[in-house]
This record gives structure tokens, sequence and C-alpha cells, in this order.
């Protein structure tokens, strides 16, 4: 049972966060600025919704071999809408729905040039990001009247998800992002509709010979990716009170870098929403980390990419160390013969 | 003979290009009632392809390779940052060109590494490389200008050969260099097989490992060295003016527009010529028309899907053929 536990991906991700910590606390102790503090770690916590909103989106799509880098620019757009359209008096409700329906929209799109016209996803998906940035600039500009600008707002049932605090000051959205991704585990993990994901992620070709419709299953995973993103761009406007032009536009890689360091192989077909979430807590607690140790914020830049790299690296490592292991396997079967 | 060679430019994938092209050019020059005609404005937009033409030669081979590089804006960055900074000090001219060689090939084999040896696909490895490029430039200069003192480099950047300025004749000579290596040299031909055919290629007996290492080096020193220009003619070196311009997109819109596949093995280097002078056409006529220069965003993504767009067509068509021919027999 324990063997179990310990050989599994996750556990090593569990480790290394704990260790991670672990460091950070030590360099907090000598740099005299306190790591180990309740506040430290309910910063993390509130740091994490956004985030957490595309890498659920953009894990469930790896998982499903795709990818999608315009979600965090759909994002910020889903905000712009909110924002602006509360400001010409739309109500609330039908600002966030329509935001979110445009949020499908465009995860249509991004699934119609993948999946028809057989564009290679990553680069289709940041000519879309450009796509959808020029909107919601333009967007912006038309409902302001003549120049783009970031929109103040004040709604209280629109930033109900940021600002009531139900339990131990935690906002709810922090609730909801636990139910989600213990939703989205399930589906994963448990159910039919999860089990033929992993099949058209790790092999397109068997999956259809099987009879699975791939193009369906990847529509709704670029539809669901992007709704997600939505919810991220709703969450982050109403936290801030604003409909930013550049919101989340640091997270574009965020959400794919905490899948990745989660253990969802970047070829598709593997992994979960566990290991995406401990990957979120890792990027999380080094950043606020870095934040309360007072290290120069660009480093977080050049860490993001170096972490990025290193996910990749691991990744590769156990993906070769899984074809290595079965000809040494065969050997010793050779050999009791 | 001549008639063959007329009719093989015009199936040619860059011909309509340049239609369109001419024809958004007399629109512009209508609309601007000549002002685009200005030597001004012609000369800023050949200062402004200077950087393009470099990357996108250098982009467009990797591609016809099979390999995609999304770090080369930000090795331009970091590369003319560094060179500005060595030419503060006070070593010679020389030496800070062999350094800033020597960078560009770190940077390229840091790319090679990734990808030959661990297997990363190239995009997301460049993509890594990028941000941390973009990192270190900040963590070195904490986001400010470097102006360039020497004076020699200066006098480069603003050099003129009759109107044309110098480094723009440089830029297109490459081109031109690069584009005789891929259709008259073996070299050129191997690039074409790797990128066509990898698997294929390496049963004839050529490596596509060592093929990639040349293409990356040679992408890297091509954008280090239109940063470097870039820099040497706008007198400073910039930390986000490179990466803002999007060079990145604008290269491999106009390599996909020129005719290189994205799946490698196919393409030209004019075709993508043409498919710049079609992006900066569109743009400038953007500014002509006074549209909101959001517009342009938008643009630059949308010639991008359509550029997929045509590449999608032409792969099907081949398809198509492919299979029909196998029925007809």
């Amino acid at each position: 049972m324990i063997k179990k536990i310990v050989k599994k991906k996750e556990f090593t991700l569990v480790v290394l966060l704990l260790l991670i910590n672990l460091v950070l606390g030590i360099l907090g102790i000598i740099f005299k600025q306190p790591f180990f503090s309740m506040s430290t770690y309910k910063n993390i916590l509130i740091s994490l919704p956004n985030f957490a909103f595309l890498s659920i989106g953009a894990g469930c799509l790896l998982i499903g071999g795709n990818m999608d880098l315009a979600a965090s620019t759909v994002g910020c757009f889903s905000g712009v809408i909110i924002a602006n359209l509360y400001h010409l008096g739309v109500p609330w409700f039908l600002c966030i729905i329509i935001a979110l329906i445009v949020s499908c929209i465009f995860g249509f799109i991004d699934g119609t040039l993948v999946t028809k016209y057989r564009m290679p996803a990553f680069i289709a998906t940041l000519g879309v990001s450009y796509v959808v940035r020029g909107i919601s600039y333009l967007f912006s500009a038309a409902c302001a009247g003549g120049q783009a600008g970031n929109m103040n707002f004040k709604s209280e049932q629109i930033q109900w998800i940021a600002k009531y605090k139900p339990v131990a000051k935690l906002p709810v959205i922090i609730f909801i992002m636990f139910v989600l991704f213990i939703i989205y585990g399930i589906l994963i993990s448990k159910t039919r509709f999860g089990m033929k994901m992993k099949l058209v992620g790790g092999n397109p070709e068997a999956a259809r010979l099987a009879g699975i419709n791939s193009r369906k299953i990847a529509m709704i995973l670029f539809i669901n990716c992007n709704f997600c993103a939505g919810l991220a761009g709703w969450y982050n406007a109403a936290k801030t009170g604003q409909g930013a032009l550049t919101a989340l536009s640091t997270a574009q890689f965020t959400g794919l870098t905490a899948a990745i360091i989660g253990g969802i192989s970047f070829g598709g077909g593997e992994g979960g929403m566990f290991g995406a979430f401990i990957g979120l807590l890792i990027l999380q607690s080094f950043q606020v980390g870095m934040n309360i140790l007072g290290i120069n914020p660009y480093f977080y830049t050049t860490f993001s990419g170096l972490l990025l790299i290193i996910a990749l690296g691991v990744d590769f490592i156990t993906a070769r160390g899984k074809v290595a292991v079965k000809p040494k396997a065969k050997a010793k079967e050779v050999r009791h013969v | 003979m001549k008639s063959s060679k007329l009719r093989r430019l015009l199936a040619s994938k860059a011909f309509p290009l340049l239609i369109i092209f001419i024809v958004l050019e007399v629109v512009t020059i209508i609309l601007s009632k000549g002002t685009v005609l200005k030597p001004v404005n012609i000369l800023t937009l050949l200062y402004s392809l200077v950087i393009q033409v470099m990357m996108c030669t250098g982009l467009s081979c990797a591609l016809i390779s099979g390999n995609m590089d999304l770090s080369i804006a930000a090795q331009a960055t970091l590369g003319s940052m560094l060179f500005s900074m060595l030419l503060m000090t006070s070593m010679p001219l020389w030496l800070c060109i062999v350094i800033a060689v020597a960078i560009a090939v770190a940077m390229g084999m840091l790319n090679t590494l990734l990808v030959n040896v661990f297997h990363f696909p190239s995009f997301i490895a460049t993509i890594g490389l990028s941000s941390i490029y973009g990192g270190i430039t900040y963590l070195i200069t904490d986001g400010y200008n470097k102006p360039i003192t020497n004076d020699a480099v200066l006098k480069f950047g603003a050099a003129k050969f009759g109107p044309i300025p110098l480094i723009f004749i440089i830029a297109i000579v490459l081109l031109i260099a690069f584009e005789i290596m891929l259709r008259k040299t073996n070299f050129g031909r191997y690039i074409y097989m790797c990128g066509g055919n990898p698997y294929a290629a390496r049963l004839a007996g050529l490596n596509p490992d060592k093929t990639r290492m040349v293409m990356f080096l040679i992408n890297s020193i091509l954008s280090v060295g239109g940063g470097i220009f870039y820099a040497a003619q706008t007198t400073t070196a910039h930390p986000t003016a490179i990466t803002q311009a999007a060079p990145n997109m604008t290269a491999t819109a106009a390599a996909i527009l020129g005719g290189v596949s994205f799946f490698g093995g196919t393409g030209t280097l004019l075709g993508p010529l043409v498919g710049l002078f079609l992006i900066n056409a569109l743009k400038n006529m953007f500014q002509i028309l006074d549209l909101n220069t959001y517009w342009n965003v938008v643009c630059q993504g949308v010639l991008l899907l359509l550029a997929l767009f045509i590449d999608y067509v032409n792969i099907k068509r081949k398809e198509d053929a492919m299979v029909k021919a196998a029925l007809s027999k």
C-alpha cells in the first residue's frame, strides 16, 4: 500500500512542494523575512483561483492532446466585457452570461481551426490570441467612446465571488475552485468521458479506430478551456474592480506550466487534476515566496521559463524511463526461460 | 525556356501575394495622395524592414528544416542589449562583435540541446527560453535603454548606399545568399529532405540532428544580427522595442504566407520576403486610412490564421491528388 503511494507521481510532487516550502522558509529565516506564517499561506490561497481556472482548462486540453495559448487573452477579454457592459447599464447577470458565452465562442473557433482545418494547435491559438487582444481593445474603445482603457466598475453582485467571505475571511471563489478541481478530477479519472479524453490524447488514431469521435471530444475540451478562462477573467475583474486590458497577460503559460509540472504529459493521455493542483501550488509558493523575500520580480519571469523547461525535462525523462524499462523486463524474462 | 520560367513564376505560391501587394500599394498611394512615396516614408519602411527580413530569413530556413523558434525576438533583444553594454566598456569593436556572435551561438546551441538531446517540442522549448531571455534582459538592465556609444557602429547604422540604407542592402544580400544556398547546394537539399521527412532523410544517410543544429545557429546569429542592426540604426538598445513589434508573429506569418509549410520541407525565401512586404503594406494602409491602431493587432492574428489556412488547403490538395492517383492505378 505504502509502496504504491510512494511510487505515484503525485507523491513526488507533494514531497517537492514541501521541500520548496522548507527552502523558502529557511531562506526567510536567513533574510529575516518571515515566510512561515498564516498570512503567507493565505496569500498563496488567494492568488490561486484565476490561475486555477486556467490550469483546469489547460490541463484537460493537454490530457486530450491539445493546447490553447489564447485562453489567458480570452479571460482578459471576458473581464473587459463584464466591466464595460456593466458600465453601459446592462444588468449584472447578462454581463456575466454574455462574457462566458463569448469565451465559449472563441473556444469553438479554436476548436474548429484545430480539428477541422488541422492547424497546429499552438500556432493557431497564438494567432487567435492576437485577434482576441485586438478585439478587446476595439471593444473597449467602442464602449468608452474613442480611447481604449481600463474600465472601473462597482457591482455587489458581480463582485460577489471575490468579496463574499463566508469562512475564515476566505472569498467564496476558493471553495468554488476546490469543488471544481474535485469535479474535474472525478470526471477525468472515473468517468467514460475521462477515459475517452485520455485515449484521444494518448493515441488519436487508435481512439478513432475504436469508434471515438475525437474531433467532438477535442471541441468540447477547447470550449471548456475557454469557459474556464472566462471564469478566471470574471474573477480577476471582480477582485480588482476593473476590466483591465492587460489582465492575465502574464498567465499565458501559467496554466500550461502548472499542468506540465503536475505530471500531465505534454504528449497527452496522462495525468490528473490533483497533480495540476499541486503544480499550481508549487508555482504560486515560488511567486509569493519571492515576493516576501524581496527578490527582484524580473527573476520570476526568468524563473517561470526555467520551470517550464525543467517540467518538460522531467516529463521527457519519465516518458523515456517507461520505454527503457520494457526491454530490460523482456531481457529478464528471456533469462528465466 | 523563357516561357516555362514565366509559367513557373505564375504558378508559384508567392505570385498571388505579389499581385495583392501591388494592388494594396496602388490603393494606398491613391488614398494617401502620394505621401507614401515621399523619401522619408520609404526610408522609414526600409529601416523597419531590416530586422524583419533578417529574422524572416532565419526563421524560414528553420521552418523548412522542420523546426520552429519562437525565441528570436527575445534573442535579438538580449543580444543587442549585451552588445551595447560591451561597447560601453573599453573593449575594441572586433572583440565585441566576436562576443556577440559567441552569445548568439550559445543561444542557438541551447535551443539545439533542448530539441536534439531532450527531444522537447521545439516551439515550447523556445517559448520557455524566450521568457528566460526576457527575464535576463530585465535583470541586467533594470528596464532601461542602453545607448550605443561607439561611433563606428552608429556610422554603420546610418550609412547609406545611394538612397538605400546599407543595413537594408546587407539584409537583402543575406536573404539572397541563403536562397542560393537552399536552391543550389547539397546542404540546401538536405534541409528540404530533413524537413519533409526526417525519418527517410536519416535512412538516406543524412543527419537531421546536425542539420537542425546548423539551422538553429543560423537563426540565432541572424536574429541577434538583426537586433544589433536595429540598435545601431535607432542608436539605442531598447529592452522592449523589439518584442513589442512582435517580430515572431510577423516573421512566422510572412513565412507561411510566402509558401513555407509549417510542417517543413517546402518553401523558398523570396516568398516570405513578398509576405513581409504584404504585411507591411497592410500596416501602412491602416495608418493612412487613419483606422484605429488596434485593428493592426487583429490583422496580425488574422493574417497568421489566413496563412495557416492556405497551408492547410495546399496540403489537402496534395493529399487529394495522391489519393486520386492511387485510385486511378
